[in-house]
């Protein structure tokens, strides 16, 4: 007897849910990154119906999903997940194996209306302390180029490069600027969100550091 | 008697054979001058550009080389003209005649002959220090002999510090070190103007611009911030020409070998500007003339 549902785990079980949701009005392509890898953390492992899963890629192929961080909107309708399960299934001997949905699947899911990108958030949404805040995106006016950090150092020393990081405020900015002139930063520094006047003090200490390189690599 | 240029940079892929061949042919047409290029690179890249694939294949056969020339210096006085050939290749003036352009062109076996060349020198127990020193006087006295055969003898020097790399620099008058805007870039220029000026780096830092023996020139510059302050990282610690050198398709396409003459405009295109630039600042450098106002 032919299998009706499929088990799906580690990166296809990601690559699901991130479709799954993608595929639903009002969630964009960073929404559905979050919920797919929160939603992958969560659950070990899925069983979803054979033609979920087929609905999903086929929706997919004339509508692909975008990589993380992309804004398109999909604005097809959601895939009704399963109301009842058998969760006692037991395992066919056919190769492929059964799907079912989750015991867990939240209840925003379980719902046939669309899901809104704050009711998935709220159903979601995991306790602060597992999850960091996203350091803001630097500012797409912002120029990592206006002035350069090593001959700022080199003509007006740490006081003077210090100064003219004063003008710039924002964490996102610094970062931006030391990335584009390859200074290195720290991966806590990177990754984390430090303050402004953290930033400065690194960015200052790491040009200071390639300067001393260069004289020590001419010698 | 010629002035001496040489372009030179430890580093590879910079553009030294298409900035000396560049200058070559600025010093010949817009310059007037007679100009002899010296291929001191095994790769034989600005021979090929001035003369093409086939008559630089002649050179190899006939010995017409930098190689045969001063192996053969080893056992006679040969007179380095022997071994100098007309490289006006597909360039014209703008009197339609070829400029005075010659080549003493590359050859495959440049590296393998500086080996027999220290080889022979250590021969009666010579130390390898004495060897080298003796090889390198080798090559400058051959290569001085070339001073005068040209107003402007341009030495295209490989990648790295061969002994005639070594020798170039020592006979030079002048240095351009072409440099891509990249943070490599700064160590490799560095690193050089100390071999250049045979000083500490704090000591040729110490030096004012104008007595340098040395110049960056900036080249495959992209438009952008990015590239705009590696090279003024560079310029902080080193003389650098105002002039640049940009990403070019035009200057890409123009060493390519063509079947018939052609002038310089046709040659280079859009990439004429920015050589007439550079080939303007770099003639003040070389006269210490005032800049033009």
């Amino acid at each position: 007897m032919k299998t009706t549902t499929r088990k799906l785990s580690g990166s296809a079980k990601e690559q699901f849910l991130r479709r799954f949701y993608a595929q639903t009005d009002g969630v964009d392509d960073a929404l559905a990154d979050r919920l797919a890898v929160q939603s992958s953390e969560a659950f070990s492992s899925l069983r979803v119906r054979r033609e979920a899963v087929a609905g999903v890629y086929a929706k997919s192929k004339s509508k692909p999903v975008s990589k993380p961080g992309a804004t398109r909107r999909v604005t097809t309708k959601p895939i009704e997940p399963q109301t009842t399960q058998t969760q006692n299934e037991t395992p066919t001997t056919d190769a492929t194996p059964t799907l079912e949905a989750p015991a867990t699947l939240p209840e925003s899911a379980r719902d046939t209306t669309e899901i809104t990108p704050d009711a998935a958030e709220s159903s979601l949404a995991a306790p602060a302390s597992s999850v960091a805040a996203e350091p803001a995106a630097p500012d797409p006016a912002f120029d990592p180029y206006a002035f350069g950090l090593v001959p700022t150092f080199q003509r007006d020393g740490a006081d003077g490069l210090l100064t003219r990081l004063a003008a710039i405020a924002a964490p996102a900015d610094l970062k931006a600027m030391a990335k584009a002139q390859q200074i290195v930063l720290s991966r806590e520094l990177r990754t984390g969100t430090p303050s402004a006047d953290e930033l400065r003090e690194a960015i200052v200490d790491a040009v200071a550091r390639r300067v001393a390189d260069r004289r020590s690599a001419a010698s | 008697m010629g002035t001496f240029i040489a372009v030179a940079n430890r580093k590879g892929g910079v553009g030294k054979s298409t900035i000396s061949v560049m200058l070559a042919h600025a010093f010949a047409v817009w310059g007037g001058q007679k100009v002899l290029l010296i291929d001191l690179d095994a790769q034989s890249n600005s021979s090929l550009i001035l003369i093409g694939g086939t008559h630089w294949i002649d050179t190899q056969r006939n010995s017409k080389n930098i190689a045969a020339y001063l192996e053969d210096r080893l056992y006679k006085a040969e007179p380095i003209s022997n071994y100098v050939v007309d490289a006006s290749g597909d360039i014209v003036n703008d009197a339609n005649q070829p400029p005075a352009l010659t080549l003493l062109p590359g050859s495959l076996n440049f590296e393998d002959m500086q080996d027999e060349l220290i080889s022979s020198y250590s021969k009666g127990n010579t130390p390898f220090r004495q060897a080298k020193r003796n090889c390198a006087h080798h090559f400058r006295q051959a290569l001085s002999f070339a001073a005068p055969l040209a107003d402007i003898i341009i030495m295209d020097c490989a990648p790295g510090l061969s002994n005639a790399t070594s020798a170039a620099l020592k006979l030079a008058d002048k240095v351009v070190v072409p440099f891509r805007p990249d943070a490599v870039s700064e160590l490799a220029i560095d690193k050089i103007s100390t071999i250049i000026e045979e000083k500490p780096f704090d000591a040729v830092t110490a030096m004012p611009m104008e007595t340098r023996k040395y110049i960056g020139l900036a080249n495959y510059v992209r438009p952008g911030g990015r590239d705009r302050v590696f090279v003024e990282t560079i310029a902080f610690n080193h003389p650098v020409l105002h002039a640049q050198m940009p990403l070019s398709q035009d200057l890409a396409n123009a060493f390519f070998f063509a079947d018939e003459p052609q002038t310089l405009d046709e040659k280079y295109g859009g990439a004429l500007l920015p050589m007439r630039a550079v080939h303007d600042e770099l003639v003040q450098k070389l006269t210490n003339a005032p800049a033009a106002a």
